[in-house]
């Protein structure tokens, strides 16, 4: 696609990554949550892709790769809580778990 | 006037991947979210390979769509969260507070790339991963065989590129024998002609050129380009056509190889880093063991 501005790239990794925001501040479920951190995070590995491609620099991606790497990481330690979590409350709504919180 | 494909391609994408995500987030059921968010990733995938990351569109469908959204999947199945009313979403001032701090979020990010001067332009042909039409030594990938077809000149090009050699390489290449490896001074001798062909005039000839395969990119340099600025781009490309498999190309900067080289060249940041994430993943197996197992 070289017909294609980068900034409209970014235009679009922007909004995606305000409807991942989005998702963060206002769903209960955490499964949710984690799925709107992985739209983040696929919002951010697109900007930096297309800023690769517009420099010419194969450095847009090698950020990528460590980004995918931490994300997987981070979704089989967090699906792990989440599981240990429901297994010692038999819920996982986010209102209920505030253990931590005072 | 000209109707642009890639841009019409490009909005129907976007409007995929936003409405898909969209979705995601409005979904009362956690199933479809997850099913919304493959949707997304592969998307996603496709815009990275139009923006050359071959690997990494790759990597994004066996990684995301493969193996985290089977992770998601299998939690909330394991968890039987499917029924929709598992979870009630709580009303009140929650919703309209997020919508109107990601206005605000939103809009800042447009205000600060109106107060920016904008991209610097791009190159609209890159010569090279790094954007110089020069050869380094790692360019050369495959010496012996170069040397070879140097010394051959088997076609008309080769034969040509060779005789514009300076003659001392010329002597070096024609005692080269198929048996030895070639020595390092042989490759930089090499590298350093094959710059000199780069820096020197416009190596296209129609005749001289007839037994190589041209790329669609110097096909469309050589038709649209003025001689006079894109003169090192052409050459450099008319020498990898030249030798495809002895010399790096240059529209191979999402391939296997390229990231992989630059993943493991000492003189770049990325092997620490790289180690690194093996131990991050190694504590991420712990942890997750440690969590899963069953207490008293």
């Amino acid at each position: 696609m070289l017909g294609v501005p980068t900034e409209y790239f970014l235009v679009l990794s922007g909004i995606l990554f305000t409807i991942g925001v989005i998702g963060v501040l206002i769903k209960r479920n955490p499964i949710v949550i984690f799925m709107c951190i992985e739209l983040m995070l696929n919002a951010v590995n697109l900007t930096f892709i297309a800023l690769g491609r517009h420099f010419v620099h194969v450095n847009g991606q090698m950020y990528v790769i460590f980004v995918m790497a931490v994300a997987a990481a981070e979704v089989a330690i967090g699906l792990g809580i989440i599981v240990a979590l429901f297994r010692s409350k038999e819920t996982i709504n986010i209102d209920e778990v505030n253990l931590m919180k005072y | 006037m000209s109707f642009n494909w890639s841009l019409m391609v490009f909005f129907i994408l976007a409007g995929i991947s936003v409405g898909s995500a969209l979705l995601v987030v409005a979904n009362r059921n956690p199933v479809r979210s997850a099913l919304f968010l493959v949707v997304n990733f592969f998307v996603l995938a496709i815009f990275f390979l139009t923006l050359s990351a071959q690997f990494i569109a790759a990597v994004q469908v066996i990684v995301y769509a493969g193996a985290i959204m089977v992770l998601f999947l299998f939690v909330i199945m394991l968890l039987n969260l499917g029924a929709p009313e598992a979870l009630k979403e709580r009303g009140g001032l929650q919703m309209p507070v997020a919508i109107a701090l990601a206005v605000v979020f939103i809009s800042s990010l447009g205000l600060a790339g109106s107060l920016t001067t904008g991209l610097p332009p791009t190159r609209a042909t890159p010569a090279t991963v790094d954007g110089s039409p020069y050869f380094t030594n790692r360019d050369i990938l495959l010496p012996a065989d170069l040397a070879q077809k140097l010394r051959n000149g088997a076609d008309p090009a080769t034969a040509y590129l060779r005789d514009q050699m300076h003659p001392e390489v010329q002597a070096k290449l024609a005692a080269y024998r198929d048996s030895d490896a070639p020595s390092v001074e042989l490759i930089s001798d090499m590298k350093r002609e094959l710059n000199r062909l780069v820096d020197g005039p416009n190596l296209y000839d129609p005749q001289r050129f007839s037994s190589v395969r041209l790329s669609r990119e110097t096909q469309k340099l050589l038709n649209s380009a003025s001689p006079m600025t894109d003169r090192k781009r052409i050459n450099r490309l008319l020498l990898q056509d030249v030798f495809p498999l002895e010399i790096t190309k240059s529209d191979q900067m999402g391939s296997v190889e390229t990231i992989g080289k630059a993943m493991f060249d000492a003189k770049q940041p990325w092997l620490l880093p790289f180690e690194l994430t093996s131990i991050l993943l190694l504590v991420g197996i712990v942890g997750s063991v440690v969590l899963a197992r069953r207490r008293g």
